[in-house]
């Protein structure tokens, strides 16, 4: 198969694209807000910081476990710990930062404890579902659809700090400040690894595609 | 592998574990402000702001200059400069960690100065300051910069999922700066050996504790 290196307008909705959630400004804005309120006392508020904040770190999770049962534990247990921090909970600080920082703090103390991260086959069909809410014509989400495995593959293959900046930002939808603020870093380091991560991803696709090619012509 | 949500059951059993926890609604600051109360209380019962032999210019420049210090770092310390939102997270390590360094230097510093400002003071101390002078400073600042410390520690504990020895030796620097300024307001002593034994070395001694108790105290449970 004749493999087409990825215009940006391919590329970039296919990375935007795997994410579980709608990243927008308005859903961090409604966190922060419903997180305010239950800190204040509004115990129904949970229910809201629930809704609003466990797909996306469901969707974070399983990106860094490939482990469905393993981010749902997370999950819980970032939940719960937030739950348990209600009271010392800044008013009018952000939710998504400190909540990823948990989640991620959690799964590096279960690595320690000993769990192997499991990294399982990404699953096409499972993929496709995803694409088809992009809206793109058919040959492209095709060639969209076997990208979205390369990238997958090729993600894993990165560095952790690479990777989970840019996770952060173009999977997650942070905004620079806040994954800096999640990882406990500079804006300008976060933007750098992400950056490498971008390129680094390209070059592989590149190298792919090359070779496909090649293999095409003989 | 999907990512495309969380399932309805993990739903119920964080919600029923939620409802079966109640977590306390009281904003914890008021344990923070105790503290606070508390430093003050122990700064008037054990000392009496004094010049002595020092112009005031001194006084007010050395005690000035901490303060100045001190407010920063606590910001600092606790990821709230200036252009900081509000946030649940501390400074990132390195942030951190030069809260520490800046604190010492700084203060190192302001001792300097407090010498060039009062230089016949501080020529005559170099010869004959006993030791017992710096120790008894010294353990002055580590008393009075104690309950800062745990002012600082108090309302941010349980909450720090990244580092929280680093995060509670940055707090230690800072609650030993406003230490450090108490001392300049009743010490009576210029001598650039004094201020770095007596008053900016403390300093890294409340980091430490900062970092033990920071350890235990901010760490995510």
């Amino acid at each position: 198969m004749l493999l087409v290196l990825p215009a940006a307008e391919v590329f970039d909705p296919i990375v935007h694209g795997m994410t579980s959630a709608v990243s927008t400004v308005d859903d961090a804005a409604l966190l922060d807000r419903a997180m305010d309120r239950y800190a204040r006392g509004e115990d129904a508020a949970f229910e809201e910081v629930y809704d609003l904040l466990a797909p996306r770190l469901y969707g974070f999770l399983v990106r860094q476990t490939r482990d469905r049962a393993r981010a749902e534990d997370v999950v819980q247990q970032t939940m719960l710990r937030i739950h348990r921090a209600r009271d010392r909970f800044e008013p009018g600080a952000r939710v998504l930062p400190w909540a990823f920082a948990i989640a991620r703090r959690l799964l590096v103390d279960s690595h320690r404890r000993g769990r192997r991260e499991v990294l399982g086959e990404l699953d096409g069909d499972e993929v496709a579902d995803t694409l088809a809410s992009v809206d793109a014509p058919a040959d492209d989400v095709a060639i969209a659809r076997e990208l979205a495995a390369k990238i997958h593959a090729e993600l894993l293959r990165l560095p952790e700090n690479q990777r989970v900046a840019f996770e952060l930002l173009k999977q997650e939808g942070l905004s620079v400040a806040e994954a800096a603020e999640t990882l406990g870093t500079t804006a300008s380091a976060v933007k750098l690894r992400a950056f490498r991560a971008y390129e680094a991803l390209r070059a592989a696709l590149g190298r792919r595609g090359e070779g496909e090619r090649d293999q095409e012509g003989t | 592998m999907s990512d495309r949500g969380p399932s309805e059951e993990l739903r119920a059993r964080v919600l029923a574990a939620v409802r079966s926890e109640p977590a306390p609604r009281a904003h914890g600051r008021g344990a923070a402000a105790a503290l606070a109360a508390g430093a003050v209380v122990v700064f008037v019962a054990t000392t009496r702001p004094h010049a002595e032999a020092r112009p005031v210019s001194v006084v007010l420049g050395t005690a000035g200059a901490s303060a100045i210090l001190a407010w920063l770092l606590t910001r600092a310390a606790r990821g709230r400069m200036p252009s900081d939102r509000a946030s649940m997270l501390p400074p990132g390590d390195r942030r951190a960690a030069s809260v520490v360094g800046a604190a010492v230097v700084a203060l190192a510093l302001v001792a300097l100065g407090a010498s060039l400002g009062a230089p016949d003071l501080a020529a005559l101390e170099a010869s004959s300051l006993p030791l017992a002078a710096h120790v008894a400073c010294g353990a002055l600042v580590l008393l009075q910069g104690a309950l800062p410390l745990l002012a600082l520690l108090w309302p941010g504990r349980g909450t720090d999922p990244r580092s929280p020895a680093i995060t509670g030796a940055a707090l230690g620097a800072a609650a030993g700066t406003w230490a450090v300024m108490l001392a300049w307001l009743r010490c009576p002593h210029v001598s650039p050996a004094h201020g770095m034994l007596a008053h900016a070395a403390p300093v890294l001694v409340l980091s430490a504790a900062g970092a033990l108790l920071g350890a235990r105290l901010l760490r995510m449970r």
